[in-house]
């Protein structure tokens, strides 16, 4: 070991050169940059070749070929480096791990190289002369294309350490060294300066060096991305809520006035005490168990907002750990007011519905009663009715019976009484007309007035006796209306002139009607009869009839006394008289019974109009009309 | 001479019974009235009879109207009265019969008409 008097600057030079390695080191671990650790293990070898010329190796050389392979081997990482830097800088990469890999690779093939058994100072010196050069062109190239300081700084750097070399060949040592030191410290510079001016990363040499511009990308980058998220938690409706582990809320997104009813400063550095009474309870147990657990949940719970309104939540959290124990809780509160509301709507309905549903059942249920107690009901009814039909028809036949009972009787007593009747409607008048007394032929007459009376009375009571009977049947056949009206006309002349009626018929000759010839006349008898009665004398009597088709309706006009709508009522019933107390010799009060019975036995009704008293009364009724042809069928199926 | 009238709507009716009565040797003086107006007219006017025979079914004022007037007048309702009438089931039906003295059925026996009219007449003088 040869010390020489510029020992002492290669050795300061070394130092200096291993500080800035330990300075790239440290900031390798600061910003994980491989760079950074490549120029460091460059520098360290490049350091390592001062000390070899430190102690004068030149002279040196010949002592071993591992040794001298070793320094010819240091002072190669230097220049791969600086060739990685052009590289990079015009191709443009960007892996540096890759690059990094790669230069561990050469540096280790280059090692083994210094294990060969002969000396590699030949194929060194050339290796770093072509390296060198091309360097030298790259960088001039790129300060050209570029012209930023950087590709400046480089390029003087890259002329330094070339100039230095040279200088050491030559053996001048000290301007060697002050080149070596000038070379390293432009390179370091680079990583000040390439960062703060080169925004481009097309510019030359500083896209390689530009790491801070790298960095301030990223950050951008990150900067970005976390106002992106910000803007996604600010922005999202619902609320985002960081909780420390100790339940105090770190951040609370704006989403929380709106979901939580809060602004986020008051709940921020809080534990917040929010929940609904009935709730509290309920989320703590959940929410302590979920952390001890360390797992994310969910769940529903109801709050009471700042002014007191009750809202529905769901909050979904999920705990952020690191090496398994909890940092943060990351939360996300959502308003699900409107959906419970909903919920509670839909499960109203539903109650409701199943409240119907029961509603319904019990309505079927009370149905099914009622129509079970309604048929029993209609049972009941039915037999009540069989049994009331039974009884009705039973005492049908007991009524029917008795008025058959009564008809015998009448017809009975009428011809009973009929009997000694004879004698006394014959023999009296031959009495009375021997009589010569005048007080006994006064006697005689009222005797025989009241014996025509009582004769009148049976025959018409036989009369009514006689239609009542169900067995009495007419002998209905085609009659001429006009000819049984003129018949009873004429018969009644005698009675029409007494009373100086004048008797007026309109009857159209065609008209035919059904009847039993005797009864119409029996009928006519008693109408005329009854006119005449209550006509005043020399008062008009009209009779008329109109043939409406299937009937004919037969007026019997008089101008006598009238009626009350009462007696209008009353006068068909058997006995009734137009005034009940009036003892009448021609009247028996049973004539219209009669007309009734007759009229009802061919079909007919009969009825009785009149304005009121004094005003007349017209007697009507119906006959069947009748063609000749269709009466002889009648006659025929009537004998049959 | 007992005063006695008859008033009934037919003549007939009154006719018989005074003749009958005469018969049977009545002396009675006979006012006859054919209807109840006829009756209260006479009664009005002083005719006062010391009986009456009243016929119930009559038109436009019955033998009971003509009854209730002459019990609601203080000289008349002491003359006695005896219904006549062929429906006796009238009398039952109104006020349960024996309105009046006594009643005599239609058609009647004359014996049986004077020993009733004797009767009420002197029931009436005894009281």
């Amino acid at each position: 070991m040869i010390l020489t008097e510029t020992s002492i600057w290669w050795i300061l030079l070394a130092i200096f050169i291993m500080s800035l390695a330990v300075w790239f080191i440290h900031y390798y671990f600061r910003d994980r940059d491989k760079r950074k650790l490549m120029f460091a293990i460059a520098f360290l070898l490049a350091g390592v070749t001062y000390i070899y010329l430190a102690i004068d190796y030149r002279n040196i050389q010949n002592e071993s070929i591992l040794w001298s392979n070793i320094y010819h081997w240091s002072m190669f990482p230097i220049m791969i480096t600086l060739l990685f830097a052009v590289c990079t800088s015009l191709f443009k990469t960007k892996n540096l791990n890759l690059m990094f890999r790669i230069f561990l690779v050469i540096l280790a093939i280059l090692f083994i190289s210094v294990f060969l058994p002969f000396s590699i100072a030949e194929i060194s010196a050339i290796g770093r002369q072509f390296i060198g050069i091309a360097v030298i062109i790259t960088s001039g190239y790129l300060f050209i294309k570029s012209r930023d300081l950087s590709s400046l700084i480089f390029l003087m750097a890259m002329i330094c350490f070339t100039t230095s070399g040279i200088s050491l060949v030559r053996d001048m040592d000290y301007f060697s060294i002050l080149l070596y030191l000038l070379a390293h410290i432009f390179l370091t510079l680079i990583f000040v300066v390439a960062p703060s001016h080169s925004e481009s990363e097309n510019l030359g040499i500083s896209s390689y060096f530009s790491l801070t511009n790298q960095l301030k990308t990223a950050k951008r980058a990150l900067h970005e991305s976390e106002e992106r998220y910000k803007r996604i938690v600010e922005n999202t409706s619902d609320a985002i809520m960081l909780t420390q582990p100790n339940g105090v809320v770190s951040y609370m997104s704006p989403a929380c006035k709106n979901v939580l009813g809060y602004a986020p400063e008051d709940l921020v550095g809080k534990v917040p005490n929010i929940f609904h009474p009935d709730d509290t309870k309920k989320v703590n147990e959940t929410l302590s168990q979920a952390l001890n657990d360390k797992h994310g949940s969910d769940l529903e719970y109801r709050i009471k907002t700042k002014n007191g309104e009750t809202k529905w939540v769901s909050h979904s959290w999920s705990p952020m750990l690191k090496d398994g124990k909890l940092q943060i809780i990351v939360s996300s509160v959502r308003d699900i007011t409107d959906r419970k509301k909903m919920e509670e709507k839909i499960a109203e309905k539903v109650k409701i519905l199943e409240d119907s549903e029961l509603a319904t059942l019990n309505i079927m249920d009370d149905l099914q009663e009622t129509i079970a107690s309604l048929e029993k009901a209609e049972r009941e009814i039915k037999e009540l009715n069989e049994g009331l039909e039974q009884r009705v028809k039973k005492r049908t036949a007991e009524v029917e019976k008795l008025l058959h009972q009564k008809d015998e009787f009448v017809n009975q007593l009428g011809h009973d009484l009929k009997n000694p009747l004879g004698p006394l409607i014959n023999l009296l008048p031959l009495i009375e007309e021997q009589e010569t007394n005048p007080e006994s032929k006064e006697m005689f007459e009222v005797i025989n007035r009241n014996v025509n009376y009582m004769k009148n009375l049976v025959t018409k009571t036989m009369q009514l006796a006689r239609l009542n009977a169900p067995s009495t049947e007419l002998s209905v056949e085609g009659v001429t209306l006009l000819d049984e009206i003129n018949k009873v006309i004429e018969r009644s002349k005698l009675l029409f002139e007494e009373n100086n009626i004048k008797v007026e018929s309109g009857i159209n000759k065609d008209i035919m009607v059904k009847a039993d010839k005797l009864r119409l006349e029996e009928l006519f008898d008693n109408l005329i009869g009854n006119s005449v009665k209550y006509s005043p004398n020399g008062g008009n009597i009209t009779i008329d009839a109109k043939d409406d088709g299937k009937f004919v309706v037969v007026f019997v006009k008089d101008e006598g006394t009238g009626m009350t709508s009462e007696q209008l009522e009353h006068i068909f019933e058997e006995f009734y008289k137009a005034d009940e107390s009036r003892h009448d010799f021609n009247s028996s009060g049973l004539g219209l019974s009669i007309c009734k019975r007759i009229v009802e036995k061919h079909g007919g009704k009969i009825w009785a109009e009149s304005e009121g008293e004094g005003k007349g009364t017209t007697m009507l009724f119906t006959i069947p009309t009748s063609n000749k042809k269709t009466s002889r069928t009648d006659r025929n199926s009537k004998r049959n | 001479m007992k005063k006695i009238m008859i008033v009934d709507d037919e003549s007939d009716q009154i006719y018989v019974i005074k003749k009958s009565l005469e018969k049977a040797g009545g002396k009675y003086e006979i006012i006859p009235a054919n209807s109840g107006a006829q009756c209260l007219e006479f009664l009005e006017k002083n005719q006062i009879p010391d009986l009456i025979i009243l016929d119930i079914m009559m038109p436009e004022m019955s033998g009971w109207i003509v009854f209730d007037k002459l019990k609601g007048n203080n000289t008349w309702e002491k003359i006695p009265i005896i219904f006549l009438t062929a429906r006796t089931d009238k009398i039952a039906e109104n006020a349960g019969g024996f309105l009046g003295n006594d009643f005599i059925e239609k058609p009647f026996d004359t014996k049986d008409l004077k020993s009733r009219i004797d009767k009420v007449l002197k029931d009436t003088n005894q009281k």
